[in-house]
């Protein structure tokens, strides 16, 4: 028996179409630490994973560790029927073959239940190092999304240059070229915040593409959090607060002269 | 310039394919299990052992665990059927018959 009861249900519509764009099948795993999931997309360049622990819902059941496969599309359907406001409560038996997601609007008139049917999806389980990374960078999530849409109607692929200055996007495509330079910036409203951590400066160039699906997360935390190290995929981190995170792993571009230069 | 493949950085297993045995109806809800037969085991004597714990069910002592899941079946204390499940596929070993004081006292 798995479930699990959420009063802020636009949040699971809010973690559904920060992933939907990148993975369209994925095994959700339901344990006692929460409602996981870990997908790569279809090309297998980009990871993500989400957590949303179990101490983040107001109710939460999960009698034995289950996967549930749904297709993210047609789950995005069933959430999209949901109101805003609605609570949102999630239901599976062990042996069932479907999940009931339960819209309940705020003040209890009207209850919904839809029905999912599960599918077998035959996925990979990638294990993550835990990794000291050279260099994170803390920014408004708004604000990336803006850089990487800009960036994007430019060029098609993004070079992150972290030093203890400042971050810069640059991108050079047919029409020209763009460079974007955020400085460090401590001022006192957190949510504006650029913070920048080094160990090293590190330069990595990413397809536009994928970042700009990652940023789909943006309506989910006000900042976003980069982590980079020379030739390991970037993380970008949206936070949930009070209830866990969705990551997304872009493997870099393999630059030839770009890594002759930096070796 | 080529796009690097995400898993040539993180190493993979296969994982949620697999499907839980038996009821024909459970095929699209895959189980986590493990292809390791020891760790299925540990799973299977860690589910004894929570039934073991469980004093609801009576004292665990001085009997088989088909027993005391025997006896509360019939108390109608509704014991779990996956125990119950186990204990029929082990009947032979002692490790799963045996509640988990047996041989310590």
């Amino acid at each position: 028996m798995f479930e699990a009861r959420l009063v802020q249900g636009s949040l699971l519509k809010k973690v559904l179409e920060s992933i939907k764009d990148l993975v369209t099948d994925a095994n959700f795993d339901c344990s006692n630490n929460g409602f996981a999931l870990q997908a790569m997309d279809s090309s297998h360049v980009s990871l993500v994973a989400l957590l949303l622990r179990s101490d983040g819902f107001e109710h939460y059941r999960c009698d034995r560790n289950m996967t549930m496969g749904m297709n993210l599309s047609n789950m995005s359907k069933m959430l999209k029927c949901a109101g805003n406001e609605d609570i949102i409560t999630m239901k599976a038996d062990d042996t069932g073959d479907v999940v009931t997601f339960m819209f309940e609007s705020p003040d209890q008139d009207k209850i919904s239940d839809f029905e999912l049917k599960l599918m077998d999806i035959d996925s990979e389980h990638l294990g993550i190092p835990d990794t000291e990374y050279a260099a994170t960078v803390k920014m408004p999530s708004s604000e990336f999304m803006r850089i990487c849409r800009d960036l994007s109607s430019i060029g098609d692929t993004v070079t992150i240059s972290v030093s203890k200055d400042g971050v810069k996007f640059s991108t050079t495509g047919d029409i020209g070229q763009a460079n974007i330079t955020c400085r460090q910036n401590t001022s006192v409203d957190k949510e504006e915040q650029t913070i920048i951590e080094l160990q090293e400066p590190v330069t990595l160039t990413f397809a536009l593409r994928y970042l700009n699906s990652f940023t789909k997360a943006t309506p989910l935390a006000p900042t976003v959090q980069l982590q980079m190290s020379k030739e390991l995929p970037v993380v970008v981190q949206y936070l949930i607060a009070d209830m866990g995170y969705v990551r997304y792993y872009l493997a870099p571009k393999i630059e030839d002269d770009e890594t002759a230069e930096a070796a | 310039m080529g796009s690097e493949k995400i898993t040539s950085h993180f190493k993979g297993s296969k994982s949620g394919r697999r499907s839980s045995t038996g009821k024909g109806k459970a095929k699209a809800v895959a189980r986590v299990e493990d292809d390791d037969e020891n760790t299925e085991e540990a799973k299977y004597l860690s589910i004894l052992k929570t039934f073991d714990m469980t004093t609801k069910y009576g004292p665990a002592l001085g009997l088989t665990r088909m027993e005391r899941w025997e006896r509360a079946e019939k108390l109608n204390l509704d014991p779990p059927a996956d125990v119950y499940k186990i204990l029929t596929e082990h009947d032979e070993d002692g490790k799963f018959t045996e509640c988990v004081w047996e041989r310590m006292v």
